[in-house]
């Protein structure tokens, strides 16, 4: 059976969405950026806001000084992922198997649906209006026999919005695009194709795969298979991972050490909150930060043993966070994620100390104080919000 | 009482933020009488404090708190020994890694009082030396110190260990060393900073601090009056051997007239005369030696300049120092060396820029490098580096403090706007922490950050350097003593300068090139062009770009008013031309076209007629000094001297009470002498003495005249020696309008420097960007028969795979390779293809294969000249090949980049700078490239700008005025063209648009 994949795309979606909810914003400039604090960095720029000359990654001052009118849309992650649910709610009744790639866009494997709804292409068509109908999102698509050559046909499908590859015919529809629509033409590949005067799909498949490998390396394997539209990575749909992730913006961006030890602690205390409330345990804290010029540092640390202990993680990721901030720029996010999840057990363990199972320096009866303490504070805050209430931060 | 005895200045690098003068002076406000100066490790200031603690009625007391972390002394100095003692500790600190003051100190403490809180030191030293104190230092512990003190008999003293006057400076100090740690400001350690009230303290406080031990406060007092020692060296001359009991005098005196002989052929009365005046008052003041060495450093290069006041001796001229007969030229040898004179003579002598280190290296080996170093540099914060340090504390990201720093420009500080208010920045916004760090920033500027080598000064002391001041490595390897120049000159050692010069390369280069191409021999020093009809021609019409030291806008647009192209007015405008006589070079410039003028004062009479009644050298303020003012000739150079020097605005100030007292009682009236004042201030600065003018005057014939004769040779060696006033893409481009042809760099044509003949330059492999050395050697020394192709270059020469991509991207191989996207003809028959054309992608294709088969088994046929079945692709677009230009290049070299925008030029209707002078007195518009800006502030301390654009007929000099400047200087930048509108204005002949709208084409 030859498969029939769709890639869906809301375009710009956290604008169309807010637009959905506000008809105030239609046609306005938008930008969207964590704080409206001058220094903070455009996220995202609307079509409208880029005609003023306003990009992605620009401070708010910088955009304002180009358009006066534009207006800043602080993220509002619950409302996008209540609108992507939605649309997976919708997309779901037509097909079980879903691979969401962010918010707004994703594939969708409609292999061996046609008797149920029908051709590929007027599944889509019905999905498309009812987008539009019910949750006022037009997305674009695109159809075809695999991901690679569904999804640039969605990129392609304006103005009609739905793109339709007939199988067989993925290397003519590919040829003319640029070498930079192929997932394997990475940077480096790309760098090195516009050295050799290689622009456009169809000059890779002429090239001999022999002679690919010598000026490309192994990434000509997967970039001549690209080139001729052959893509076989099934949709998979998304599985729950066993991890805690949270990520906090500041505000203002700050190398203020005192101040990022401080942030920390609280995303520890909410994660650790977390894992109570889900009767997990963590065995390792991964934390990624994004200084103000767009470098990142990641580390991780793991505990003797899986805990749940906010005191341990505090510890560990304050020890973690020592060996991280290497550079003075300043700091932007700070994303911290608990992982090596397992089911909390609260038996201490028979032959050995506290120290032992990951409970370093608390000694049994403090444990249970703590757990006592943490189980007051769960209670406050399942009722009152996570940050309802928390653990003082001492410098 | 109680005398400072630890006290910092911002010497202390990164730690302390004040300076000598507000020391002496917060320390007098405070009743001080005595001061001690005891910097980290250095005597920096010590010359300057000397200067200015005398200027505050203190006492100085010269010290230094030496040490490394764990062991510290303070030393101050009781007598001349001592003082040798401590520049050798303070020398050996710096040279030998395994530095330990317990080694140093018990050999090296004569002369010295001795503070410290080193138990191990004080129990070390104590039977050794009777000057020993134990150092109670405010803040820090001493219980353990007093015990071991009343165990042991030492006496104790008090110290603040001061690092600031006041005490908000706190958070300055924390920023110097948030800088110098490469860290922010919450995450210094307290063992990084000093104490909270290290603080320059009363006497007050510093007793209620020492209130459990009032003798540790009295004992300063006793310390103090053991140091009653500062140096006085008089000048200090360097050792020569005038052979067996022969005196330095006689030497040189055989030396001058040998020199003269060979000058001259014959020396008549004048030349005698001359002779015997110069050298009895060198006979006088014992400066022979100096004119002796000199004259053997010179003898290292056959090409010299010689300037400086020094150029108005016919005893350097003689000596082959300098090249300006100061007799034909009537250079007054008063100016270099007079009986008034009592600091040392001042001798500047330029090499070739890459022969100069050789030069160096002979007078290390020759003198020793323990008698001879490198005068230093202290490098202070400048506006740019204390916005961009104090950012990177407060973590700010480098895009966005470049941002700021890259439009505001090296010359800042000399605009003195706030940088809030810079035009060029009216469109950036300054949100949080900007307004903080532009505040803390401001406080930087002018705190030395680093020392490094001074460009050129060399002095040679008679015995070990270290005896007059401590010496240390810099950097970049060389030995150089711990003052600049100016302290330098104010201990009396001489300083003698032997500085870098391109232009002297640029002519050395072209000579060869001339004799390579012609087989024409021109010999350096004989050159003397002075009366060239072509020459002259061409520096009175102002074509100057490239020529030595009349290059600059500013220049040409003098000389071009001016008309004149003679060695005597040239001589001139080198000198007038100095930032802060431009009020007076149009009075210049009238008179020259034959205003009538009147002198500035009948009593300076006739003395300025040589300038028009103007004064233009440095000389000038001297005489004028003396006939108006009635100074004495010490006291009229000491006021030449000191015009310019910051440090000495106290002693300015008092001679200028002087000037218009003596000028009153001779008859001026205030507006005169106000005028008269104004005059000499505008040698603040900088400013130049006839002969140094003389001297460059020189250089610059003669490469005028190379230029004048040899274009293609002389502007090859112009870009190839670099370092010019204009951009190597400003000389392409002048090249072009000289109707030379700038040729791309080709395998078998291009040299490693860009070489020029008949009516052609060709890039030189130097120009292509991260081409190693020695691929570009390895090319050159194996192109025995010209490259018949890619692969035969490739097989001849060892070239890594990114060198061989670079030539191929750079275009190197094109003709080679009969690729003709270029268009451009070979130049020699042999160079000729004779293969089928490939590509550049073919030909990186070809390198892609043979990098990645090198090292296998197919090694054979590597370079076959048919490998098999390598793919095809068509030869780059038009744009890919501009954008390989500017990528491998720097710039556009097969056209002018406005030809890229010829369609939208063409559309408008727009005057060309050819045709500029057709249109004097109208509004025009004109498309432009920027090529080169000066920002410079009117009276009212308003900025403007003068500026050079350029297109593809000429070079147009505008200017922006101050409101112009206000709305446009923002949008100007080099990588693009611009449309100017604005009025064409002309002034004695020479065309200028002043601007009135910019924008973007």
């Amino acid at each position: 059976m030859f498969r029939s994949i769709a890639f869906i795309n809301v375009p710009s979606f956290p604008f169309t969405v807010e637009r959905a909810v506000s008809r105030r914003l239609r046609g306005r400039p938008l930008i969207l950026a964590r704080s409206a604090h001058p220094r903070s960095r455009c996220l995202s720029v609307s079509q409208e806001a880029q005609g003023h000359g306003i990009r992605r990654g620009m401070s708010i001052a910088d955009a304002r000084r180009r358009c006066r009118d534009v207006e800043t849309l602080h993220p509002d992650p619950p409302l996008y992922q209540r609108a992507s649910s939605a649309l997976l709610r919708i997309v779901g009744e037509y097909s079980p198997l879903i691979e969401p790639l962010g918010f707004g866009r994703g594939f969708i494997d409609l292999t061996g649906t046609e008797r149920l709804f029908g051709d590929a292409d007027a599944v889509v068509g019905l999905l498309r209006q009812r987008l539009i109908r019910e949750l006022r999102l037009p997305a674009e698509a695109g159809i075809a026999v695999n991901k690679l050559v569904s999804r640039v046909a969605a990129f392609d499908a304006a103005p009609e919005g739905l793109l339709l590859v007939e199988r067989g015919g993925e290397e003519p529809f590919l040829e003319p695009h640029r070498v930079s629509v192929l997932p394997a033409a990475d940077r480096d590949v790309r760098t090195k194709l516009t050295e050799l005067n290689i622009t456009v799909v169809q000059q890779i498949k002429e090239i001999e795969l022999d002679l690919l490998l010598y000026a490309l390396g192994p990434a000509a394997f997967s970039l001549s298979r690209q080139a001729r539209g052959i893509d076989p990575e099934p949709v998979i749909p998304p599985s729950a991972p066993p991890r805690i992730a949270l990520t906090e913006e500041l505000s203002e961006d700050t190398n203020n050490r005192d101040q990022i030890t401080g942030l920390v602690k609280r995303m520890v205390i909410e994660g650790s909150f977390r894992l109570h409330r889900q009767g997990k345990s963590a065995g390792e804290a991964i934390m990624n930060i994004l200084y103000s010029d767009g470098q990142t540092e990641r580390g991780s640390i793991r505990s003797r043993g899986a805990t749940a202990s906010t005191a341990v993680w505090i510890g560990k990721t304050r020890e973690l966070l020592a060996g991280l901030i290497k550079r003075r720029v300043r700091i932007r996010r700070v994303e911290l994620t608990f992982s090596r999840l397992t089911a909390a057990s609260r038996q201490l363990g028979l032959w050995e100390s506290g120290s032992k199972t990951g409970q370093e320096a608390v000694s049994p009866e403090k444990s249970c104080r703590l757990d006592r303490v943490m189980g007051a504070m769960e209670r406050i805050q399942s009722r009152f919000g996570a940050r309802a209430l928390s653990f003082g931060v001492a410098a | 009482m109680f005398v400072h005895l630890n006290t910092h200045s911002h010497y202390s690098l990164g730690w302390g933020t004040t300076s000598p003068e507000a020391i002496c002076r917060a320390a007098a406000r405070m009743g001080c009488r005595s001061l001690a100066l005891t910097d980290t490790n250095n005597l920096y200031g010590l010359m300057f404090f000397l200067d200015y603690a005398r200027g505050f009625g203190l006492r100085p007391i010269i010290g230094a708190d030496v040490g490394l972390p764990g062991c510290r002394a303070t030393l101050l100095v009781k007598n001349r020994v001592g003082y040798s003692n401590l520049c050798r500790i303070i020398t050996a600190l710096h040279i030998n890694e395994d530095f330990d003051l317990h080694d140093m100190l018990p050999e090296r403490n004569e002369g010295l009082v001795i503070l410290t809180d080193n138990a191990g030191l004080l129990r070390l030293l104590q039977r050794r030396t009777s000057s020993l104190y134990a150092e109670l230092v405010a803040g820090q512990p001493v219980r353990q110190l007093l015990k071991l003190a009343s165990q042991t008999g030492i006496k104790p003293v008090a110290t603040a260990r001061a690092f600031w006057v006041e005490e908000a400076d706190y958070h300055l100090h924390r920023l110097l060393r948030a800088i110098s740690l490469n860290t922010t400001l919450d995450r210094l350690d307290r063992s990084e900073l000093a104490p909270p009230h290290a603080c320059l303290a009363d006497e007050d406080a510093m007793r209620e601090m020492f209130n459990f031990c009032p003798e540790a406060v009295d004992n300063t007092v006793d310390a103090a009056a053991e140091c009653d020692w500062t140096p006085d060296f008089g000048i200090v001359y360097p050792e020569v051997e005038a052979g067996a009991n022969g005196r330095a005098i006689d030497l040189l005196r055989k030396k001058a007239y040998s020199g003269a002989r060979r000058r001259y052929g014959t020396i008549n009365d004048d030349v005698r005369d001359r002779l015997e005046h110069e050298l009895s008052l060198i006979d006088d003041k014992g400066y022979a030696p100096v004119f002796l060495v000199v004259e053997d450093i010179v003898g290292q290069s056959p090409r010299t300049c010689g300037r400086g006041s020094a150029a108005a001796s016919i005893v350097s001229y003689c000596l082959g120092i300098t090249h300006v007969d100061p007799i034909r030229h009537k250079l007054f040898f008063e100016r270099f060396i007079n009986s008034a004179r009592v600091d040392p003579p001042d001798i500047d002598v330029d090499f070739a820029w890459d022969e100069r280190d050789d030069v160096l290296d002979y007078v290390f080996g020759k003198y020793g490098v323990d008698r001879s170093a490198m005068v230093a540099n202290h490098v202070s914060f400048q506006k740019r580096a204390a916005i961009r340090e104090t950012a990177k504390v407060y973590g700010l990201p480098d895009a966005e403090i470049s941002a700021v720093t890259g439009r505001i420009g090296h010359g800042f500080s000399f605009i003195g706007l706030p940088v809030e208010e810079h035009p060029a920045l009216r469109d950036h916004g300054f949100p949080d922490p900007w307004p903080e760090i532009l505040q803390w920033a401001d406080r930087l500027v002018d705190i030395p950050r680093h020392v490094s080598v001074h460009c050129g000064g060399v002095v040679i002391t008679p015995g070990p350097t270290t005896d007059w001041v401590p010496t240390e490595v810099a950097p970049k390897g060389v030995r150089i003593i711990q003052w600049e120049k100016d302290q330098t000159e104010d201990s009396g050692l001489v300083k003698i300068d032997l500085l870098g010069n391109r232009s002297i390369a640029v002519i050395r280069d072209t000579i060869a090139a001339v004799k390579e191409n012609y087989g024409v021999e021109l010999d350096y020093a004989s050159l003397n062009p002075l009366d060239d009809p072509d020459t002259q021609a061409l520096l009175a019409r102002g074509d100057t770009m490239g020529v030595f030291y009349v290059e600059s806008p500013a220049t040409r647009l003098l000389q071009k008013k001016a008309g004149v192209g003679d060695y005597e007015h040239l001589v001139l405008h080198s000198s007038i031309i100095r930032p802060a006589a431009n009020p007076y070079i149009n009075d210049y410039l009238r008179r020259l076209k034959g205003e009538p003028y009147e002198p500035l004062h009948p009593l300076i009479g006739g003395i300025l007629d040589d300038n028009y009644g103007i004064m233009v050298y440095q000389e000038d303020v001297t005489r004028v000094a003396m006939e108006l003012a009635g100074f004495s000739l010490a006291d009229a150079e000491e006021l030449r001297k000191i015009i310019s020097k910051k440090h000495k605005h106290r002693r300015l100030m008092d001679l200028r009470q002087r000037f218009f007292a003596g000028a009153g009682q001779r008859g001026a009236d205030e507006e005169q002498i106000n005028r008269v004042w104004d005059m000499i201030m505008s040698f603040a600065g900088y400013s130049f003495c006839k002969p140094h003018s003389a001297s460059y005057a020189l250089v610059s014939f003669k490469s005028a005249f190379l230029r004048a004769h040899y274009p293609a040779e002389f502007m090859a060696a112009v870009i190839s020696n670099q370092g010019g006033f204009y951009s190597t893409f400003a000389y392409i481009s002048e090249a072009r309008r000289m109707k030379l042809r700038a040729l791309p760099p080709d395998i078998n044509e291009s040299e490693i420097r860009y070489v020029g003949r008949d009516d052609w330059i060709r890039v030189g492999f130097m120009q292509i960007k991260g081409l190693s050395r020695g691929a570009m050697e390895g090319i050159v020394a194996r192109r025995d028969r010209p490259y018949s192709s890619f692969d035969d270059c490739l097989r001849r020469v060892e070239l890594s795979p990114s060198d061989a991509k670079l030539l191929v991207k750079a275009g190197c191989f094109d003709r080679v390779e009969g690729n003709t996207a270029l268009s451009i003809p070979p130049l020699t028959a042999n160079a000729k293809s004779k293969h089928h054309h490939r590509t550049r992608p073919q030909l990186l294709w070809r390198l892609a294969l043979s990098a990645d088969r090198s090292g296998s088994d197919t090694q054979g046929d590597l370079f076959s000249e048919s490998p098999p079945s390598i793919p095809n692709p068509p030869e780059y677009s038009e744009a890919t090949i501009l954008k390989l230009e500017i990528e491998t290049l720097g710039f556009l070299i097969s056209r002018h980049p406005l030809e890229l925008y010829r369609d939208r030029i063409d559309e408008k209707r727009v005057v060309q700078a050819v045709d500029l002078p057709g249109h004097v007195g109208e509004k025009v518009e004109f498309i432009g490239w920027l090529v080169t800006g000066k920002v410079v502030t009117t009276k009212d301390r308003e900025a403007m700008e003068f500026t050079t654009f350029e297109d593809t007929s000429g070079l147009i000099e505008t200017v922006f005025f101050p409101d112009a400047f206000k709305r446009f200087s923002h949008i100007l930048s080099y990588t693009r063209p611009y449309r100017l509108f604005g009025r064409v204005e002309e002034d004695f002949g020479a065309v200028t648009v002043t601007v009135e709208r910019a924008a973007y084409l």
